[in-house]
C-alpha cells in the first residue's frame, strides 16, 4: 500500500488539494450571511470529508472493476431520473432532487458519470481500430439519448447538454470515419434550429439576454449583469475577503452554486481568478496525461471522459460567470456547493488516480 | 507492436486536439477575466457601488411634548422591531406559528414572508415591549430584533385633538405634532448605508441615538388635570345628549394660555391607523360655526364702547315679532316689550340684539367685530386654523345688520369666541391664544413664549359693564342659571344656534348647537370657558345642555387653580352691583395722579386701571396673574420712563399651596376611575406611564 501511495499522481493530487482549499475558503464567504455562517458551509465540509474517503477508495480500487458495474449503474441511474421526474421535489422550478429521507441528491449528476462509464466500456468491448461508422455507433447513441431526453424533461437543459457533449466527445475521441463525421455534422446543423422550438420560455429568454442583457436588466438579464458586475468590480486584487458586496448583499443570485466563481473573482480579483483557472488547467492537463498513458483502452476512454466532463463544466461555468457563454445551470466542479457533485467529482479524481496507478503492470511483478 | 503503445498512438492526434482545446479554453477565460477585471474593473466597481450604496436620512429621537407642569403627553421610546433571515430558519412553519401566537399576526402571512428567498424580511415593526419580551423568550433561530423609535402617548385619548400624532419616520401629522414638527423632529443625519439586492437596508450597527441631535421638547400650555376634567365632562355631556360632537376650551384670559382644549369624539393617537382622517380634525380651531346667541355680548360691548347706547337705556323688543325686509325676527321663549340692555342679554332677545345692531350701523359693527378678532386667525400654534367668516360690509345682505347681532350670517371658530370673550374678561384686551409655553433645546436652552397682547378692543369700563350684564345672565330668571356657582360669580352667555342647511340655504328645524361661553370669577377671571354641544338630540338649549357642564368643570378647576372662593373668605359682594360699584374702592382711595401706586398683590386689570389713573402711560407688563414686583417704589413721584410690573403665575402666593392640596379634592368629586387616572398622570416616572 505504501508503495502505491508513493506512486499516486502528485501532479494531479497537489493542485487538486490546493483547489479544494481555495474552494472551502471561498465557500465560507459565499455562504456567510448577515447572521453568521450558514449550515450549508458545514454540510459542504462533511461532503468534502466523505469525498476524500471516496476518492482514496477508488484510487486504490482497480478501476477495471467498474467495467462490470457500468451497465447496472447505467440502468439504476436511468431509473432514478425517472423516479425524480415523477416524484422529485421542486427546486428552482426544476425536478432535480431525489429525497432519500435525511438527504437528497441529484441523479442527473450521477448520469454524467454513468454515461461516460458505459461508453468507455462499450468502446473497449467493441473496438474498431480503423474508426467507427454510423451502425456500430447506434448503441452508444442510444446510451446517450435516453438520459439526455429524460434530463431535458426534468427540465435541466444544462446537464442534458453536458451529457450530450460528453457523449459526442467520447465518440469522436474513439475515432469516427470522415463520412460519418460529416453526416453527424450536417445532422447537427439541421437539428440546431429545431432545438429552439423545444426550449422553454425562460431558456430562450436567457439566450436573448446573453446577446443583450440590458434588454431586461432586472429579469432575464439580471444574473448575467450581476455576475459581470461582481467579477469586474474585483479589479486586479479584489475587494477583499468577506467584503464582496455583490454576494453578501444578495445582488448575486445563486452565489454559492452557479455563480461561485463570481464570488471569488469579486473578493480576490484578477489575481484570484488566474489562480483558480490555472489550477483547473493543470488538473485537466494531468487528467489527459493519465488518459494518454493508461494501460488499456477502458482506462484511456474512462480517463478521457472524466477529464473532459470536468473541462466542460469548468469552461461553461466560468464562461457563463464572465459572460462568454449564456446562463445555463452548470456548477463549477469542486467549487460550487452541492453534495452529489462533490462526491461524484472526487470519485472521478480517485478513478483518475487509480488509472494512473495501474499504468504499469504491477500484477506481473 | 506493444498493445499499450498502439492504443496511445491511435489516440495521439485527437489527444493533441484536446490539449489545444484546454489551452485555448484557458486563454479565453483568462482574457475575458482580464478584460472584465482589469480593463473594465473601474466601471464595474462603480456599478456595484451604485447598487448597494443608498443615501438615507437617519432620524433622531423625536422631542417630548409636555403639559405646562412637565407631565409627559407624547414621548418617543425605543422599542423592538422584528425581522427574520429566512435562510437561517429550519422549521419555518413552527417559527411562523410561534410568531403568530405571540404577536397576534396572521400565521400564513408570516410563513409566506419566512419562505422568501432573501436574508431580510420585516415580521412586525414597533412591537409592544411585553409582547417583544415574550417573543424573545423563544429564542427563535433566524428571528432578530432591532430598536426603532415609537411614539407613545401615555395618556391615550387625553388632549388628542391638541396633540395630534406623529406617523412613521417621525412625521408630525396633526395637532402640535404637526405645527411644531420642525422643533420636535430634531436634526436628521444624512448617511450612506448599504442595501441588499432586494433594496432592504442592511443594519450593521446600533441605531442612531445621538441625544444632542434629538428633537426639542415642547412644553404646552395645557394643564393635564384641567384637560382631564374638561374632556371627561364634555364626553359625558355629548353622550348624555346623544350629540354629534362636543368642543370645550379653557383659557387664561390674562395670558391667553389654553389650559385645556377638548374635542369629542376624541381618538387614541397610539393607534391612529384605526381612525379615518376626519377623526383628527381639531374642530375647535379648524371648523367654524354660526355662534348664535353667544355672539350677543360682543354686539352689546361694541355698542356701549361706541356710545350708541347707554348702559341704562331700554329698547322696545316688539313683543316678539320684528319684521325686517323679508324676514321676521322672533324671540324664542316669550314676547318682550321694553327691555334694558342687560335684560336683552339676560333673556337673550334676538330682536333687542338686532335693534342694537341697527344703532351701531354696519361699518361700526363690522369694525368692532374685526377688533374682537372675528374674520381673522387668532394665530395659535395649531395647524389648519380657520379665520371664520365675517363678510365685509359691501357683501352684507339687507338683513345682515339684524341677524349678525344674534349670531347668524357670521361664523367663527370656537377658539375665536373664547379669545373674544377673554377680551371682555380681561378688561378689553385682545390676546393671542397660546398653546406653547416653552421650547426646550437638547443642550438645555429654553425658549419661552411670551403672552402677546394684540390690541385694545373695548375700554376697561365697557368690559366691566358687559361683565355685569353677563353676571345677570347666570342669575335668577336668566337663560344661564344652570351655570350659577356657589362661591364664585359666573359671567356668561348661553347660545342655541340653528345649524344652517346647505341644501336650502336656510336652517334645519331640528338641529342646533348648544353652547355656553363665560368666565369665572366674573370680576377677576381665572378662566374663560366655552362649552359647545353640537347637534344634541335631547335638549337644544345651551342653558340646559351646556351651562351645567360649564359649572361642573369650573367647580373642579377653580379650587385646583387656587382661585379663592367667596364661601371661604366670607366676603360676599352684592349679587347685582349697581353701576356706581363698578369703580373699585381702592382705585378711588389711593391713586393720585403722578404718584406710583402700590401694584403688588393686585390682578392685571386692576394694575392697568391704577396705572391709567396715576397717569402712567409707559407700563411694561411681565408674566401674568398677580403683581409681585414693580420697578418703581410705591408712593414715589412718577416723572417719566417705563414702569415694569412683574406678575406671578396667576395664583396668589398664599393661595398657591392651598391650590395644590385642592387638586386631589377636586378630582375626588369624580368617579374612582378618574381618581386613578389623576394619580397616574401625576406620576413622574416614565416607566409607569408608558403603555401600548
Amino acid at each position: 500500500m505504501s508503495r502505491k501511495t508513493s506512486l499516486l499522481d502528485y501532479n494531479l493530487l497537489f493542485p487538486f488539494v490546493l483547489l479544494v482549499i481555495v474552494s472551502i475558503v471561498n465557500l465560507y464567504s459565499a455562504t456567510k450571511g448577515m447572521h453568521g455562517i450558514s449550515d450549508l458551509f458545514y454540510r459542504q465540509l462533511i461532503w468534502f470529508g466523505a469525498g476524500t474517503f471516496v476518492m482514496f477508495f477508488f484510487a486504490f480500487l482497480d478501476y477495471r472493476m467498474l467495467k462490470k458495474l457500468s451497465f447496472v449503474l447505467y440502468i439504476i441511474t436511468v431509473l432514478l431520473i425517472v423516479v425524480t421526474i415523477i416524484k422529485g421535489r421542486s427546486a428552482m422550478g426544476a425536478q432535480r432532487w431525489l429525497s432519500l429521507g435525511i438527504f437528497s441528491f441529484q441523479p442527473s449528476e450521477i448520469a454524467k458519470f454513468s454515461v461516460l462509464l458505459i461508453l468507455a466500456n462499450y468502446f473497449e468491448e467493441n473496438w474498431l481500430e480503423r474508426g467507427f461508422t454510423l451502425k456500430p455507433l447506434i448503441i452508444p447513441m442510444v446510451y446517450i439519448l435516453i438520459p439526455f431526453v429524460l434530463i431535458i424533461k426534468q427540465p435541466d437543459l444544462g446537464t442534458a447538454i453536458i451529457i450530450l457533449l460528453i457523449g459526442a466527445s467520447v465518440i469522436l475521441f474513439a475515432r469516427v470515419k470522415l463520412k460519418t463525421f460529416l453526416l453527424f455534422f450536417i445532422a447537427f446543423i439541421v437539428i440546431m434550429p429545431l432545438g429552439w422550438h423545444f426550449m422553454k420560455g425562460y431558456q430562450r429568454a436567457r439566450l436573448v439576454a446573453f446577446v443583450d442583457p440590458y434588454k431586461d436588466p432586472l429579469g432575464s438579464g439580471y444574473h448575467l449583469l450581476q455576475s459581470r458586475i461582481a467579477v469586474g468590480s474585483g479589479k486586479l486584487f479584489g475587494v477583499g475577503y468577506l467584503k464582496g458586496t455583490q454576494s453578501h448583499l444578495s445582488f448575486l443570485p445563486e452565489s454559492h452554486t452557479d455563480f461561485i466563481f463570481s464570488v471569488l473573482a469579486e473578493e480576490w480579483g484578477f489575481a484570484g481568478s488566474i489562480v483558480v483557472i490555472a489550477l483547473f488547467t493543470i488538473i485537466l492537463i494531468e487528467g489527459f496525461n493519465i488518459s494518454r498513458y493508461a494501460k488499456d483502452r477502458f482506462g484511456v476512454m474512462l480517463a478521457f471522459g472524466i477529464t473532459l466532463s470536468i473541462f466542460l463544466q469548468f469552461f461553461i461555468n466560468i464562461g457563463m460567470s464572465t459572460g462568454i457563454l449564456p446562463v445555463v445551470g452548470i456548477t463549477l466542479p469542486f467549487m460550487s456547493y452541492g453534495g452529489t457533485s462533490v462526491l461524484i467529482f472526487m470519485m472521478e479524481i480517485g478513478i483518475l488516480l487509480s488509472i494512473n496507478l495501474r499504468k504499469f503492470r504491477f500484477e506481473e511483478v | 507492436m506493444d498493445p499499450v503503445k498502439r492504443i496511445h498512438e491511435n489516440h495521439l492526434v485527437r489527444l493533441f486536439i484536446v490539449y489545444l482545446c484546454i489551452l485555448s479554453g484557458f486563454t479565453l477565460l483568462i482574457s475575458k477575466a482580464f478584460y472584465l477585471e482589469v480593463v473594465k474593473g473601474r466601471k464595474y466597481a462603480e456599478l456595484a457601488r451604485r447598487q448597494y450604496a443608498r443615501e438615507v436620512t437617519l432620524l433622531p429621537a423625536r422631542g417630548v411634548i409636555m403639559d405646562r407642569d412637565g407631565r409627559i403627553l407624547a414621548q418617543s421610546v425605543l422599542v423592538d422591531s422584528f425581522y427574520a433571515d429566512p435562510s437561517r430558519i429550519n422549521n419555518k412553519s413552527r417559527t411562523a406559528v410561534v410568531i403568530s401566537r405571540v404577536l397576534g399576526v396572521d400565521a400564513d402571512t408570516v410563513l409566506k414572508k419566512l419562505s422568501a428567498d432573501r436574508q431580510f424580511v420585516w415580521i412586525k415593526r414597533l412591537v409592544n415591549p411585553d409582547k417583544a419580551r415574550k417573543l424573545m423568550h423563544y429564542h427563535l433561530k433566524g428571528v432578530y430584533a432591532l430598536k426603532e423609535y415609537r411614539r407613545f402617548y401615555p395618556d391615550v385619548k387625553l388632549a388628542s385633538a391638541v396633540l395630534g400624532f406623529a406617523g412613521i419616520d417621525s412625521k408630525g401629522l396633526a395637532g402640535i405634532e404637526l405645527s411644531l414638527d420642525h422643533y420636535l423632529k430634531g436634526n436628521p443625519l444624512s448617511a450612506v448605508i448599504d442595501v441588499d439586492g432586494h433594496n432592504s437596508p442592511v443594519y450593521t450597527g446600533v441605531m442612531f441615538d445621538d441625544a444632542s441631535l434629538s428633537g426639542d421638547s415642547v412644553v404646552s400650555t395645557i394643564d393635564l388635570n384641567i384637560q382631564f376634567v374638561l374632556q371627561e365632562a364634555l364626553k359625558k355631556a355629548v353622550e348624555d345628549q346623544k350629540a354629534r360632537n362636543g368642543v370645550g376650551i379653557v383659557m387664561n384670559p390674562e395670558t391667553g394660555d389654553i389650559l385645556a382644549m377638548a374635542v369629542i369624539p376624541d381618538f387614541n393617537p397610539n393607534t391612529y391607523r384605526d381612525y379615518s382622517l376626519s377623526a383628527f380634525k381639531d374642530i375647535a380651531v379648524e371648523n367654524t360655526y354660526e355662534p348664535g346667541s353667544i355672539f350677543k355680548p360682543f354686539i352689546v360691548a361694541a355698542a356701549l364702547d361706541a356710545g350708541v347706547i347707554s348702559p341704562d337705556e331700554k329698547i322696545f323688543c316688539e313683543n316678539g315679532h320684528y319684521k325686517v325686509y323679508n324676514i321676521t325676527i322672533r324671540d324664542a321663549e316669550s314676547a318682550f316689550g321694553m327691555l334694558s340692555i342687560g335684560d336683552i342679554l339676560k333673556y337673550s332677545s334676538n330682536i333687542g340684539a338686532a335693534k342694537i345692531g341697527e344703532k351701531l350701523g354696519p361699518t361700526t359693527l363690522y369694525n368692532y367685530l374685526r377688533r374682537f378678532g372675528f374674520g381673522s386667525q387668532t394665530g395659535i400654534d395649531l395647524p389648519g386654523e380657520s379665520p371664520g367668516i365675517l363678510n365685509p360690509v359691501d357683501r352684507w345682505s339687507g338683513v345682515s345688520i339684524d341677524t349678525i347681532p344674534f349670531g347668524q350670517g357670521v361664523s367663527a371658530t370656537p377658539l375665536q369666541l373664547v379669545t373674544a370673550m377673554s377680551a371682555i374678561a380681561n378688561g378689553g384686551l385682545l390676546i393671542t391664544p397660546r398653546i406653547i409655553k416653552e421650547i426646550r433645546k437638547p443642550d438645555g436652552g429654553i425658549v419661552t413664549s411670551q403672552p402677546v397682547i394684540k390690541r385694545r378692543v373695548i375700554s376697561d369700563r365697557t368690559a366691566r359693564l358687559v361683565t355685569n350684564m353677563l353676571i345677570g345672565v347666570v342669575n335668577d330668571g336668566g337663560t344661564g342659571t344652570n351655570a350659577h356657582m356657589n362661591g364664585y360669580t359666573v359671567a356668561g352667555k348661553t347660545g342655541t344656534a340653528q345649524i344652517p342647511d346647505p341644501q336650502t340655504g336656510g336652517y334645519y328645524g331640528d338641529r342646533f348647537i348648544s353652547s355656553f361661553l363665560g368666565f369665572v370669577p366674573a370680576r377677576d377671571p381665572g378662566i374663560v370657558m366655552l362649552i359647545m354641544i353640537i347637534d344634541p338630540q335631547k335638549n337644544p338649549y345651551g342653558g340646559i345642555s351646556a351651562a351645567p357642564v360649564f359649572k361642573d368643570i369650573a367647580e373642579k378647576v377653580l379650587p385646583y387653580l387656587g382661585v379663592p372662593s367667596r364661601l371661604n373668605i366670607m366676603a360676599m359682594p352684592a349679587e347685582e352691583p349697581s353701576i356706581e360699584d363698578l369703580e373699585p374702592a381702592q382705585d378711588r382711595a389711593t391713586v393720585q395722579t403722578g404718584v406710583i401706586p402700590d401694584f403688588t398683590g393686585k390682578p392685571m386689570r386692576t394694575v392697568l386701571h391704577l396705572a391709567k389713573q396715576a397717569g402712567i402711560n409707559d407700563l411694561v407688563i411681565k408674566g401674568s396673574g398677580y403683581a409681585v414686583e414693580q420697578s418703581m417704589k410705591p408712593e414715589t413721584l412718577y416723572s417719566q420712563g417705563p414702569v415694569v410690573v412683574v406678575f406671578s403665575t396667576g395664583k396668589l402666593p398664599d393661595s398657591k399651596q392651598q391650590g395644590g392640596s385642592k387638586l386631589s379634592g377636586a378630582l375626588m368629586h369624580s368617579s374612582g376611575r378618574k381618581i386613578k387616572h389623576g394619580l397616574k398622570t401625576q406620576g413622574p416616572g416614565p416607566a409607569g406611564t408608558i403603555k401600548g
